[in-house]
């Protein structure tokens, strides 16, 4: 058994946070790989994919590549779902004004790992939005690093969640901007219940030469639970004068306001924390597009509140 | 006739009062190196009491062990074994300016210590190089039982047992590799004790001064204020610029008792060949209250993050700070507060300026223990870049291990909004005048919490020169 480290910060802070990386036990010799699966869309065309992996035997792993060609329109819908120990990596190539939308469901059954590794490198004008869902009752690591390599290149990124009982989500998601006039927005919103783990790091990272940039990033944490940790590590980091960066997170349980407003149209507290908890995976369900996919994400929601 | 246009800048800090060199005329300087016969010898040197020999000897030992930390700025341009751990000043310690040596009494004339002295300050020490070479407390004050005195003496005097039960206590050497040397080599600095009830309406000061080149100041500040008491304590710095490294490694300890109050305020102007790698640390009792104020303008690195533990219910901790890295300078800078009590609270305001290649990096830790129920802590972080040649980073990490907290977090990072000066020219502004008043402004919220005389200081540092427009 091995001892990797996985969703390293790009640059270190101090160790007794315990941020700068995690630490995971992976069976490298044992993982069984799964058929790569190939998506590619000519220039100007469309392509829509579903997948579904959900792993075979204790270790596996599946690689999954998207080649979206200059001007072109590809969607994919990943529904990932670990049995035992499952490494998905999707890595996406995407010409100039191509736009990739990746939507991932990630599901994992209890006492199960799930590793999401997510990579794309954009040209000019180039986009990504990536939509993922976190829902389960095991551990998901999730890494996501996107390169905006062209000038005018874009990712929207949008992740929601629901941690419970002792699951462990540790996510990692950092954006280089080195072309000019490249933007991000990163939003990361969900809630913790039980003893529920969680660790996200976002990095806006803007490179010399990308000027007149602008990258954003929001976290807003629901703390249900009353042995839940929450870790927040949001960096900037900025190399280039003409840019304009922002971060802000918001962590807290239900605000006293927020209660009464709930309470005072006959909704009890339990119920009200139910609702918020569902909020931010119903908004991304909703922004799917896709009708089973949606479902999914509803029907796993109604399993678990 | 064509107009010749003026690229607009704002001008690098003006050092010159600061880099005026004195004539090094030590009574004794410590080899360069760090071994344990040098640490025997410094320990000898200052008469240390054998609890304290000890000390220094573990501590020595712990930094050997510890390693460099792998993050935050390289420090590979610092070499121990070139530099002199303890230089003292050919005086003993005076309380009148007039016994201390005229070139060291002129070096503190010129950064207006004496002036300061007799205008606004309760007491003031007054350190160059290893040891305090003056120290005085208003007699007003003393009759209250205000004690601020010099380590040395507090360790071998009536307060000895006080400053052995506090001292390295919040800080220890296991702390990291330069509280372990500052643990092994520390000498000057001073005691405070604030007795219960008593309020200090003006302020303390220490100012140090190292003037030798290629050494080291380790100064050891120790400030108990008592429950109900109040405090206002400034320290400054500088030293002038040498083509060797110099190194600080000092150490602050705050104790705020219950209901106490303490405001510590810095600003920071070492030369650009200074490793500044201070460490500041506050523990505050039930409703207490530390209030950190912080400019740093000067040192070729620094790594600075004053700390607040909020172990007593209802305990505050406010930190404003303000930091400006020029032409070669990595000036890594912030705070950590940790909630331990209930219904504590914390609030961090910094704005950081980057120009002419100059590196600077926010970096915070929030971290809320599990029995911190209450808890509120907001954190906001202003970068303003000058130039694409200096770099701005933002590294905060927040912790949260009850659900019963509110924690807030926002940062920005650009450069100078052109909306603002355009909004500004509107009303009948210069472009050259909009772009002035934004920068200054920028910095107001460390100088407005300042007395005048170090905000005026403090905007000195910190001087716009605008001609033409912005090309």
């Amino acid at each position: 058994m091995d001892t990797i480290l996985v969703n390293q910060l790009p640059v270190r802070t101090w160790n007794r946070l315990g941020v700068n990386e995690t630490a995971l036990p992976w069976d490298q010799a044992a993982s069984r790989e799964l058929e790569q699966t190939h998506i590619a869309a000519k220039a100007g065309g469309q392509e829509t994919v579903r997948l579904s992996v959900q792993g075979e035997g204790e270790y596996s792993e599946k690689s999954v590549v998207v080649d979206a060609a200059e001007g072109s329109r590809v969607t994919v819908y990943e529904d990932l779902r670990s049995r035992q120990h499952l490494l998905v990596r999707t890595q996406m190539k995407v010409g100039p004004g191509a736009k990739v939308r990746l939507v991932q469901l990630l599901g994992t059954e209890q006492d199960t790992v799930l590793r999401n590794e997510v990579s794309g490198t954009c040209q000019q004008e180039g986009s990504v939005e990536l939509l993922q869902v976190l829902l389960g009752r095991g551990d998901v690591y999730t890494d996501s690093r996107f390169t905006l390599k062209g000038d005018g290149s874009a990712l929207t990124a949008d992740m929601g969640y629901l941690g419970q009982a002792r699951q462990v989500l540790d996510m990692n998601l950092v954006v280089d901007h080195y072309g000019k006039k490249t933007a991000s927005r990163i939003d990361a919103s969900g809630a913790l219940k039980d003893a529920a783990k969680k660790i996200f790091r976002g990095t806006i990272d803007f490179k010399r030469g990308s000027s007149d940039s602008a990258g954003s990033e929001q976290e807003t944490v629901l703390m249900l639970g009353e042995d839940v940790v929450n870790k927040t590590v949001p960096l900037i980091l900025c190399a280039e004068e003409n840019v304009a960066g922002n971060h802000g997170a918001t962590i807290g349980e239900l605000d006293d306001d927020t209660l009464f407003y709930f309470e005072s149209r006959g909704i009890d507290r339990q119920t009200a924390e139910n609702i918020l908890a569902r909020a931010s995976i119903e908004r991304l369900a909703r922004a799917v597009g896709d009708r089973e996919i949606e479902e999914k994400i509803i029907n796993g929601l109604n399993e678990e509140l | 006739m064509a107009e010749n246009k003026e690229k607009t800048y704002v001008e690098d800090v003006d050092r010159s009062v600061y880099d005026i060199k004195d004539v090094e005329h030590d009574a004794y300087r410590m080899e360069e190196g760090l071994t344990p016969a040098i640490v025997d010898k410094l320990s000898k040197e200052k008469n240390d009491p054998v609890w304290m020999q000890q000390f220094r000897l573990q501590a020595l030992q712990i930094y050997h062990e510890l390693p460099v930390p792998d993050w935050g700025p390289s420090i590979e341009g610092l070499d121990m074994e070139h530099i002199a751990t303890y230089v003292r000043p050919n005086t003993k310690m005076q309380n009148n300016w007039e016994n201390v040596p005229r070139d060291i009494k002129d070096t503190f004339e010129r950064l207006g210590i004496p002036q300061a002295e007799r205008k606004s300050l309760a007491g003031v020490g007054a350190q160059y190089d290893s040891e305090l070479v003056y120290h005085n407390v208003k007699d007003s004050v003393a009759a209250e039982g205000v004690v601020y005195t010099d380590m040395e003496s507090a360790l071998h005097g009536e307060y000895a047992d006080m400053v052995k039960k506090y001292f390295m206590k919040l800080v220890t050497p296991r702390d990291h590799k330069f509280a372990a040397l500052h643990g092994a080599v520390w000498s000057g600095g001073s005691f405070v004790y604030v007795p219960k009830g008593v309020h200090l309406s003006i302020p303390l000061q220490s100012y140090f001064r190292l003037n030798a080149k290629g050494a080291g100041q380790f100064e050891h500040t120790l400030i108990i204020v008592d429950e109900g008491a109040s405090l206002h304590f400034i320290e400054g710095c500088s030293a002038p610029k040498y083509n060797v490294a110099n190194l600080h490694a000092g150490c602050v300890e705050l104790y705020v008792k219950k209901g106490a109050k303490l405001r510590y305020s810095t600003i920071e102007n070492w030369s650009k060949n200074m490793y500044n790698l201070n460490t500041k640390r506050a523990l505050v009792e039930e409703g207490g209250t530390i209030e950190w104020v912080s400019g740093s303008f000067g040192s070729h690195v620094g790594c600075l993050y004053p700390m607040s533990v909020l172990k007593g219910d209802n305990s505050r901790m406010e930190f404003t700070g303000v930091t400006f890295a020029g032409a070669g300078q990595n000036l890594d800078t912030g705070a950590k507060v940790v909630h331990i009590g209930r219904n504590t609270s914390s609030y961090m305001n910094t704005r950081s300026i980057s120009k002419s290649g100059g590196i600077s990096t926010f970096r915070s830790s929030v971290v809320v223990e599990k029995g911190a129920k209450g808890a509120k802590s907001a954190v906001s972080c202003q970068s303003l870049m000058l130039d694409s040649e200096s770099r701005s980073d933002t590294i905060p990490a927040m912790d949260i291990r009850t659900r019963d907290a509110a924690i807030g977090h926002e940062a920005k990072i650009g450069a100078i909004s052109n909306e603002a000066v355009f909004y500004l020219m509107s009303r009948g502004m210069s472009e050259e005048d909009a772009r002035a008043l934004i920068v200054s402004g920028f910095a107001d919220n460390v100088s407005k919490e300042l007395p005048l005389e170090y905000a005026v200081e403090m905007n000195n540092l910190i001087r716009l020169e605008m001609k033409g427009s912005i090309g």
